[in-house]
C-alpha cells in the first residue's frame, strides 16, 4: 500500500504546486499590489511655493512655461488635469527617460501607483500650472447616482478596445502599453479622457460630456469594485477578469489533472 | 464465488466496508447540502460544495467498494482475432453474391436506380439555397453609398461637427440612418496641426484634420478600436495588426496586407461633416472574386 | 429483484446469455485506459445540463431593454439570447452554477479527448484493426470542437461575437464559394438575424446527434474488437486480462462517472467562467484586447496571429492571407490525423498483422518523436493565441513576442523531438539494466 501511495503523494504535490502556481500567476498578473492612488486635496493655496517645484522639476523638460522643449512636448492644451493626473499616479516627475522601441520615440510614462509629492505640494504644482497652461482643468467627479449602464456602454464602445473588457489593460504597439484601471479613482479616469495621457486618445467634453463622462468612471469603479469581490454581484471567485486564457489552464491544471489522478487511484499500474 | 478470492489492495486481509460507507454517507450529506443551498438561494460555491460531497462520495464509495470488496483483475477471456480466414469471407460475400447473381437485366436495372436516387438526392439539396440570399455585390458596398452625401453621425445618431473633436481625439461613426451598421462602420481622427495625410490624391478628403478610415480589419473583419496616438496607428486587438494613420492606413504589421479604406469627407451648407461617397475600395477582409 | 426483472426481459428478448457473455466480459485495468471515459462522462454531464440551459435559453436576435437583476446593465438593448444567458446567472436559481458546470464541463470534455488521443497514439492502439475507431475518434475530436464553438457563441457577448465576425471573414475566404458559403450560413451579411438560431439547432440537436451516435459506434466496436492492452504477465495477442465488466469494472466506471461530476461541479460551484455580463452585448463595432477563443480554439488563433500577410493574387481572383491559418491548417491538421494509421503502416511497411499489444512509446523512436513534435507544434501555437496577453504581463514588445514564436514554431518541434528520443533511449537503457538485475536475481534465487 505504502509502495502505491509514494508516487500518488508525489502527483498530489506536483498537482498542488500547479494550482498555486495558477492561482499566484493570475495574482500577480495585476503587477505587485500598489498603494490606492488618492484624489487630491481640495485646491487651494498652500505653504509650498508651486511654481519653485514647477521650476526645480518640470521646467529643465516642459519648460519655465509649460510649452515645450527639445526632451518633452509642450503641456499647453493638456492643462492642469495633465499634470494632476501624471502627478498623482506617479508619472511625472519622470524617473528615467526611457523611449519606447529603438530611441528616438516617445518617452515611457510608468505609473509608480503612488502620487510623487505630499497631497499640498501636489496641489500647490497644481495650481501654478493653471496660471500657465490651457487646457482641461482637474474634474470634479461624483459617480454617486451615475448611470452605470451608460457607463458600461460607453466604456465597450470607447476604451475596451485598448484597456480590455476587464478594465485590466493590454499590449499596445511599439512596446507601449495601455495599463491597468484597476487602481484608477474616478477623477482621474475623467483626467485622463479629457487630457489624452501618452499614447490615449482624447475624449473631449464636446463628443463626451460631464455626464458621460462620469458614468465611464462610475462604470471603471463598479469594475474595481467586481474585482475585489466586495458585493460584486457575479464573482465567485479570482478567476473573473482572466478570460478564456486561464480558463483553459484551469481546465488542464486543475480539472483534468484532478480527474486523472483520481484515474491513477482507480485503475491499475501496471 | 469464493470469498478468499478477495484480496484488499494493500494486501492486508479482512477487507472491510468502511470506506465506501463513509463515502455514501458523505455523498448522502451532500445531497441534503444540495437541497438545502438550493432552499436558501445559495451562491455557485455552495451548489459545488455540496455536488463535490455528493458526486465525490459516491465515486470514492464506489471505487473503494471495487478496490477492496471485489475480485482485482487477473481474468483472463480469450479474444478472437477480427480477420477471419479469407476462405470463409469469399464463401460469405459467394453466398449473398448468389442470392442475386441470377437476377435478369441485374446491372442495368441497379444502375438505373443508382442514377436515379442520385438525381433526387441532389434535387432535395437545392432548398439549401433559401439559407441566404446571393451574395451580388454587398461585399463590395457599404451603407455609406446607400444615400447621396449622408451625415457622418456617432453612435446615438448625433450629427458630428468638426470642432467636436480636440486633436488626438477619435470617434466611431457610421452613416446617417444606419448607426451601429456592422461593415459602414468607421474611425473618424483629428491630426495634429499641420501634420498631413501621405495618400496620394487623396488629400481633399480629409477635412480640418479630420481624417476617416474604415474601422474593419482587412484581415479578418474585426474592428480597428485602439489608436495609439503617439504611433499614429490603428491597431487591431485581434490578432494584432497595425495601420499607419498618416500613410492612409497602410498595413504596417501583423497579418493583415492592405490598407484600411479611406472615407470621402465633406462638409454641408450647415457646417456638418458629410461623407461624399462610399469607400473607394471593399472594407473588410477579401474574398474569391474582391475587386 | 433484479433478477426478477432481468427474467422479465429475457421472457421477451430472448437475451440472457449476451447478458451472461456482457457481464464476464473482461476489460484490462490499466489507468490510461479510463482517460476515455473521462470524455465520455463529461458528454453525460454536458448533455445533462445542457437540457437543462435549454429550458430557459431563449436564441432570439432581437432587441429590448434589460430589466434583470444586474444592475449595470439594466436598460441596455440586449438580445434575447444575451438577455436568457443574464437571466439564466443573475435571475434562475442555481441557474448561474448550472451554466458554469456546463460550461467547465465542455472545456474538459476537449481536453479529455486529446488526452485519450494522445495515449491512443503514443501506444500505437490505432493499428489494424483500430482504424475505424480511430477514424471515429477523430471525428468525435472535430465534432466537440465545433460544438463548443457554437455553444460560446450562443451568447451574443462581445467576445463570443467577435469570434462570429470572424468566422464569417473564414468563411468569406474559402476560394470560389466563400462568399455564398458565407451568406448561407449568416442568412445574409454579417451578422444578420438569424445565425443564434442556426448555432442553437447546430448546438443542442444536429451536432449532440452526431457525437451520441458516433460515440455509439465508437464504444461498439471497441466491444467487438475487445479493449487492447499492454504486455505483461499472462497477455497475448490472444487474450484479454483484467477485470470482468459485472461487478468490478462497472463500478469502477460508475465510480469515475461520479468523480468526473465531482470536479466539474466543484469547478462550477468555486470557478467563476465566462462573465458574459463583464463582456458586455455584442455590438458590431466594438472590440475589446485580451479577446481569445475557448482553449481548443486557440491553436487556431495562434496560428492567425503568427501569419504573415501573405495574400493570392491572380487572373483577377484572390486567396486572402486569412485561408491559409484558417482553413488549410485545419484541414491538413485533421487530413493528417485521419491519415496517420495509414501512412505509418504503409511507411513501416508492417505486415497485415493485427495488434491487441500495445507499443510503450520508448520502443517506437520515430512514432513517439513524430507525436512529440506535432503536438509541440500545435502547442506553441496555442501560446501564440495569447500573445498580446504575454506581451502586456512580461511587458514586451508585440513585435518581439511574434518574432520569437515565429522561430519556436519550428525550432521547438525538432528540439521536443530530439528531447523525446533521448528520453526514450535512457528509458529503453534502464529497461535494459533492470533486466539484467532481473535476470541475475533470478539466477541467483535458483541457487
Amino acid at each position: 500500500m505504502l509502495a502505491q501511495v509514494r508516487p500518488l503523494v508525489a502527483l498530489l504535490a506536483a498537482w498542488s504546486v500547479c494550482a498555486v502556481a495558477v492561482v499566484l500567476l493570475t495574482s500577480w498578473w495585476d503587477g505587485p499590489a500598489a498603494a490606492q492612488t488618492t484624489d487630491l486635496p481640495p485646491l487651494g493655496g498652500a505653504e509650498v511655493d508651486g511654481e519653485t517645484l514647477w521650476k526645480r522639476d518640470c521646467a529643465s523638460c516642459h519648460g519655465a512655461t509649460g510649452d515645450g522643449s527639445a526632451w518633452a512636448p509642450s503641456l499647453q492644451g493638456k492643462g492642469p488635469a495633465a499634470v494632476a493626473l501624471t502627478v498623482a499616479t506617479g508619472r511625472m516627475p519622470i524617473e528615467q527617460l526611457a523611449p519606447y522601441g529603438a530611441g528616438g520615440g516617445p518617452i515611457r510614462m510608468q505609473p509608480t501607483g503612488r502620487p510623487s509629492y505630499p497631497p499640498a505640494e501636489v496641489a500647490a504644482l497644481v495650481a501654478y500650472s493653471r496660471t500657465i497652461l490651457t487646457g482641461p482643468d482637474v474634474p470634479r467627479v461624483d459617480v454617486a447616482g451615475a448611470d452605470l449602464a451608460r457607463g458600461q456602454q460607453l466604456f465597450q464602445q470607447n476604451c475596451a478596445a485598448c484597456h480590455s473588457w476587464s478594465g485590466r489593460g493590454g499590449a499596445l504597439t511599439a512596446g507601449m502599453i495601455a495599463p491597468t484601471l484597476m487602481r484608477s479613482t474616478p477623477t482621474q479616469v475623467v483626467e485622463a479622457m479629457r487630457t489624452g495621457l501618452g499614447s490615449m486618445p482624447v475624449f473631449s467634453a464636446r463628443t463626451f460630456d460631464d455626464q458621460d463622462a462620469t458614468a465611464i468612471a462610475a462604470y471603471v469603479q463598479e469594475l474595481r469594485q467586481q474585482e475585489h469581490g466586495n458585493e460584486g454581484a457575479a464573482s465567485s471567485s479570482g478567476l473573473a477578469f482572466r478570460g478564456p486564457l486561464v480558463e483553459g489552464a484551469v481546465a488542464w491544471l486543475v480539472g483534468i489533472l484532478a480527474i486523472l489522478l483520481a484515474v491513477r487511484w482507480i485503475g491499475a499500474r501496471s | 464465488m469464493d470469498r478468499r478470492a478477495l484480496v484488499s489492495r494493500d494486501g492486508a486481509s479482512a477487507p472491510t466496508a468502511v470506506a465506501p460507507l463513509v463515502g455514501f454517507a458523505v455523498a448522502a450529506l451532500g445531497a441534503v447540502g444540495f437541497v438545502v443551498a438550493y432552499v436558501v438561494d445559495a451562491a455557485p460555491a455552495a451548489y459545488g460544495a455540496a455536488l463535490l460531497c455528493a458526486f465525490g462520495g459516491l465515486g470514492f464509495g464506489l471505487v473503494t467498494w471495487a478496490h477492496r470488496l471485489m475480485p482485482a483483475g487477473g481474468r483472463v477471456e480469450p479474444r478472437e482475432h477480427m480477420a477471419v480466414a479469407t476462405a470463409e469471407e469469399d464463401r460469405a460475400l459467394a453466398t449473398i453474391r448468389g442470392q442475386t447473381e441470377p437476377l435478369p437485366r441485374r446491372r442495368l436495372l441497379w444502375g438505373a436506380f443508382l442514377a436515379a436516387t442520385g438525381a433526387t438526392g441532389a434535387a432535395l439539396l437545392v432548398p439549401l439555397g433559401s439559407l441566404g440570399p446571393a451574395p451580388h455585390d454587398a461585399l463590395r458596398r457599404t451603407a455609406w453609398g446607400r444615400l447621396p452625401h449622408p451625415r457622418v453621425v456617432d453612435e446615438n445618431g448625433r450629427s458630428v461637427r468638426p470642432g467636436d473633436l480636440a486633436v488626438g481625439e477619435v470617434l466611431t461613426v457610421f452613416p446617417a440612418g444606419d448607426p451601429g451598421s456592422a461593415n459602414a462602420q468607421t474611425v473618424l481622427i483629428r491630426l495634429p496641426d499641420g501634420v498631413e495625410v501621405q495618400s496620394p490624391g487623396r488629400q481633399e478628403w480629409v477635412v480640418d484634420g479630420l481624417v476617416a478610415y474604415s474601422k474593419l480589419c482587412t484581415h479578418a473583419g474585426c474592428p480597428v478600436g485602439l489608436y495609439v496616438v503617439e504611433e499614429q496607428q490603428l491597431f487591431c486587438p485581434c490578432h494584432q495588426s497595425a495601420f499607419a494613420v498618416l500613410a492612409g492606413a497602410v498595413a504596417t504589421l501583423g497579418p493583415a496586407s492592405r490598407a484600411l479604406p479611406q472615407l470621402p469627407l465633406g462638409l454641408d451648407r450647415d457646417g456638418y461633416l458629410i461623407s461624399l461617397g462610399d469607400f473607394p475600395a471593399s472594407v473588410g477582409p477579401g474574398w474569391w472574386t474582391r475587386p | 429483484m433484479i433478477e426478477r426483472l432481468a427474467r422479465w426481459f429475457d421472457q421477451r428478448l430472448r437475451a440472457v446469455s449476451a447478458l451472461r457473455a456482457g457481464a464476464t466480459k473482461v476489460f484490462p485495468e490499466h489507468w490510461s485506459f479510463m482517460v476515455g471515459e473521462i470524455a465520455l462522462y463529461s458528454f453525460v454531464v454536458l448533455v445533462l445540463t445542457g437540457t437543462y440551459l435549454a429550458l430557459f435559453f431563449d436564441a432570439g436576435m432581437e432587441r429590448q431593454p434589460y430589466t434583470g437583476s444586474y444592475v449595470p446593465l439594466r436598460g441596455v438593448e440586449v438580445s434575447a439570447a444575451y438577455r436568457s444567458a443574464l437571466d439564466l446567472s443573475f435571475d434562475v436559481r442555481a441557474g448561474r452554477f448550472v451554466r458554469q458546470v456546463h460550461h467547465w464541463a465542455a472545456l474538459v470534455f476537449v481536453a479529455a479527448i486529446v488526452v485519450h488521443l494522445l495515449r491512443v497514439f503514443f501506444t500505437g492502439a490505432f493499428r489494424r484493426p483500430r482504424e475505424l475507431n480511430w477514424i471515429v475518434g477523430v471525428t468525435l475530436l472535430l465534432l466537440a470542437i465545433l460544438t463548443g464553438f457554437a455553444g460560446y457563441s450562443l451568447l451574443d457577448d462581445l467576445l463570443s461575437g467577435v469570434g462570429l465576425r470572424i468566422g464569417f471573414s473564414i468563411l468569406e475566404s474559402i476560394p470560389i464559394v466563400g462568399e455564398w458559403l458565407a451568406f448561407g450560413v449568416f442568412g445574409g451579411p454579417f451578422p444578420g438575424d438569424v445565425i443564434l438560431g442556426r448555432l442553437f439547432i447546430a448546438h443542442v440537436f444536429v451536432l449532440p446527434l452526431l457525437i451520441l451516435g458516433l460515440l455509439t459506434v465508437h464504444l461498439l466496436v471497441i466491444f467487438r474488437q475487445k479493449h487492447t492492452q499492454f504486455p505483461g504477465e499472462l497477455r497475448t495477442e490472444d487474450n484479454v486480462v483484467g477485470d470482468a465488466l459485472w461487478p468490478t469494472y462497472a463500478a469502477k466506471s460508475v465510480g469515475l462517472l461520479f468523480i468526473v461530476a465531482a470536479v466539474l461541479a466543484a469547478l462550477g460551484g468555486f470557478a467563476q467562467i465566462n462573465p458574459i455580463w463583464l463582456y458586455g452585448p455584442y455590438e458590431p463595432a466594438t472590440v475589446t484586447s485580451g479577446a481569445q477563443p475557448d482553449w481548443y480554439m486557440g491553436w487556431l488563433e495562434g496560428a492567425l496571429r503568427l501569419m504573415p500577410p501573405v495574400e493570392v493574387v491572380a487572373f483577377g481572383y484572390e486567396i486572402p492571407s486569412l485561408f491559409f491559418p484558417a482553413v488549410l491548417l485545419p484541414g491538413v491538421t485533421f487530413a493528417g490525423l485521419y491519415l496517420y494509421p495509414f501512412v505509418e503502416q504503409w511507411v513501416s511497411g508492417a505486415s497485415r498483422r493485427e495488434h491487441h499489444l500495445l507499443d510503450r512509446p520508448r520502443d517506437h523512436l520515430v512514432r513517439t518523436s513524430l507525436g512529440v513534435a506535432v503536438f509541440t507544434f500545435y502547442a506553441v501555437l496555442l501560446v501564440a493565441g495569447a500573445n498580446d496577453i504575454i506581451a502586456d504581463v512580461l511587458d514586451v514588445p508585440i513585435g518581439v513576442v511574434v518574432g520569437v514564436l515565429r522561430v519556436a514554431l519550428f525550432v521547438l518541434p525538432v528540439a521536443a523531438a530530439a528531447v523525446a528520443v533521448v528520453v526514450c533511449r535512457q528509458l529503453r537503457r534502464s529497461d535494459v539494466h533492470a533486466g539484467h538485475k532481473e535476470a541475475v536475481r533470478q539466477a541467483a534465487d535458483t541457487h
